[in-house]
């Protein structure tokens, strides 16, 4: 059984015990599918796409939490095409920016969308060609994806303002799902477990949700957005549909912590804490465990880049007491951190040597979609010694203290905001085609060494713009071009930005500017 | 001695990141764009956590929290509930 891949888990699962509930979404209607269910309709709208579509371009799947995203993920593999998995956050332009990569013969879209790019199957249809799916388990096609073909993308913030497409392989997923499938296996994974799944699709946390309980025959459970958006209506929720592995950032986790039923005798089934994507702060950990006494609480780290997570630790309250910040935790099986020299000096933090992380092991990806430049770039063969290895250099800097990993914030720009990842050059050039704009830098607000919000400082092509009114144009430009999380909530405008001897935006003199106002 | 209006103004201050939210005791917050869901989150438990007292959240109601005005009268309403 460990030996079997994801695809080969899903099967078995339709043909054992194929009416368990595999994935739902209480606010559907009818809300969930059984495995039978999931896979025959995969089946089915995979057979549609070998014969409508030519290419093996990867297939854009644009939608929020409908049952049918999954089915149409496994669509996509099952016919030997990538996808690449789009939530309705994500604007147009974006979207078309991501088309003109993947060049998707179609797109399988579950919410309503457009594109003149390229044909659309809507739910209707999609719907529609799965209600003629098969009643018996047909054998996996041979044509799925496996081994080192790509089995999703990812697009992640670029800091040119072109989004770039993490190829994460069939063996990435399968080497990822097991060890997953037994983090904080103190109470292993069953078909009686209930996965939350609160991040989109378009963010590969959402892969540890969905795919650990697929990989385990567990159900998943997709909280949509509108029911986060209100505090009062998390908690029942979580009861209600009796979730018992929850998957979420730690800005989710405050958020939940808000309401005071969120505790374990309001939830007596909420066991297990798995928690990625930003920094767990010493805080909500103290928090969650007064409320969850005996739960199995993981802090897991890992870039996008080597499929979700590549490391974790059981938080205890010992360990709140002894480390701040916490740390990530030690790295699974088949994979290794190596701290490097940064492109400055090496620092030297508590007597630990502090570098950028680089990481080894079977679950890097495959490369950037396309990309080869920026591949070559990140992913790099590391001299140790006595051998070269392929690494991928994070960006992220952090220390190794008995070969648990501690993280210490970015070599670059890039940045977390409420666990988006965001490259703050994605921003600036969006901002700066704005015409009234004639330079700008955008500039996180840290507090206790969190990102909270985003200023922009913005130079206007007219001084005599006014201003509250120019704030206006920056901002409903900006909504076209990126998610809401990217758009700067305070605005300053300055005749020139200023620069350091080196030519470059001076912005250690932009957040004194900043905290002056 | 700072009194609970100043303390839930500088709270206020701090997580909008801006001092422009004091000109106006009466505006939107949310609606303006200055607080986001993350940011109320940020400031009810800025609350508990600066008068140490807990807010049940049966009586809390988003329209009595999106101006300063109506976040200083919800915090000096809960602290004389909770007796301190």
């Amino acid at each position: 059984m460990n030996k079997l891949t994801i695809l080969e888990r899903i099967h078995k699962y339709a043909s054992q015990n194929g009416d368990r509930t595999a994935v739902f979404n209480p606010c559907e209607n009818p809300s969930g599918m059984t495995y039978k269910e999931l896979y025959c309709r995969a089946v089915k709208l995979a057979e549609y796409l070998n014969n409508t579509v030519n290419d093996t371009n990867p297939i854009v799947v644009y939608g929020h939490k409908n049952p049918y995203s999954i089915v149409s993920f496994l669509a996509c593999v099952l016919s030997g095409h990538s996808y690449c998995p789009v939530d309705v956050s994500v604007p147009d332009s974006r979207i078309d920016m991501i088309l003109d990569q993947t060049q998707s013969g179609i797109v399988l879209a579950t919410e309503e969308f457009y594109s003149d790019k390229t044909g659309v199957l809507d739910l209707k249809q999609i719907v529609e060609i799965c209600s003629c799916a098969a009643e018996t388990v047909k054998p996996i096609p041979k044509e799925s994806i496996s081994g080192d073909q790509t089995f999703y993308i990812i697009f992640t913030s670029g800091s040119t303002g072109n989004p770039k497409g993490v190829e994460i392989t069939s063996n990435n997923l399968n080497n990822f799902l097991s060890w997953s499938s037994t983090l904080g296996d103190e109470k292993p994974y069953d078909p009686d477990t209930v996965f939350l799944n609160q991040a989109p699709f378009s963010f590969d946390l959402s892969v540890m949700d969905l795919y650990t309980s697929l990989y385990c025959g567990s159900r998943l459970c997709m909280m949509e957005k509108k029911v986060q958006a209100d505090l009062g209506a998390i908690t029942p929720f979580l009861r209600e549909n009796k979730i018992s592995a929850f998957v979420s950032t730690p800005s989710f986790a405050n958020m939940c912590l808000v309401d005071k039923n969120f505790n374990s005798e309001t939830l007596p089934e909420l066991t297990r804490f798995f928690f990625c994507g930003e920094t767990l702060e010493n805080k909500t950990a103290s928090k969650l465990i007064k409320r969850f006494p005996t739960a199995v609480i993981q802090n897991t780290y890992g870039p996008t880049e080597s499929t979700v997570a590549v490391s974790s630790v059981r938080i205890t309250e010992e360990i709140i007491e002894r480390y701040d910040p916490l740390p990530v935790g030690y790295p699974k099986e088949n994979t290794d951190f190596i701290i490097s020299e940064p492109v400055n000096n090496i620092e030297f933090e508590n007597g630990h040597k502090t570098g950028e992380i680089l990481i080894t092991g079977d679950t890097l990806a495959k490369g950037y979609f396309g990309r080869k430049d920026l591949t070559d770039k990140a992913f790099v063969l590391y001299d140790c010694g006595t051998d070269k290895v392929r690494a991928y250099r994070t960006g992220d800097l952090g220390y190794l203290d008995k070969g648990q990993l501690f993280y210490k914030g970015r070599i670059d720009l890039q940045i977390k905001l409420n666990g988006y990842r965001i490259e703050i050059g994605d921003i600036e050039s969006s901002i700066l085609k704005n015409e009234i704009v004639s330079a700008c830098a955008v500039i996180p607000r840290i507090n206790s060494g969190k990102v909270k919000s985003l200023a922009g400082v913005v130079v206007l092509t007219d001084v005599n713009i006014e201003k509250s009114a120019a704030e206006e144009k920056i901002i409903s430009e900006l909504k076209k071009l990126v998610p809401p999380y990217m758009i700067p909530q305070n605005y300053i405008f300055l005749n020139v930005i200023p620069m350091t001897d080196n030519g470059k935006v001076d912005r250690k003199k932009l957040i004194s500017i900043i905290e002056e106002n | 001695m700072e009194n609970i209006k100043d303390i839930v103004l500088d709270l206020i201050v701090d997580i909008c990141a801006t001092k422009k939210v004091l000109k106006d005791s009466d505006m939107d917050l949310i609606k303006c764009g200055y607080i986001d869901s993350m940011g109320v989150v940020e400031l009810l438990t800025g609350i508990e956590d600066e008068f140490d007292v807990e807010i049940p959240l049966e009586s809390f109601n988003p329209d009595d929290f999106n101006t300063v005005n109506k976040i200083v009268k919800f915090v000096e309403k809960n602290i004389a509930n909770d007796g301190n």
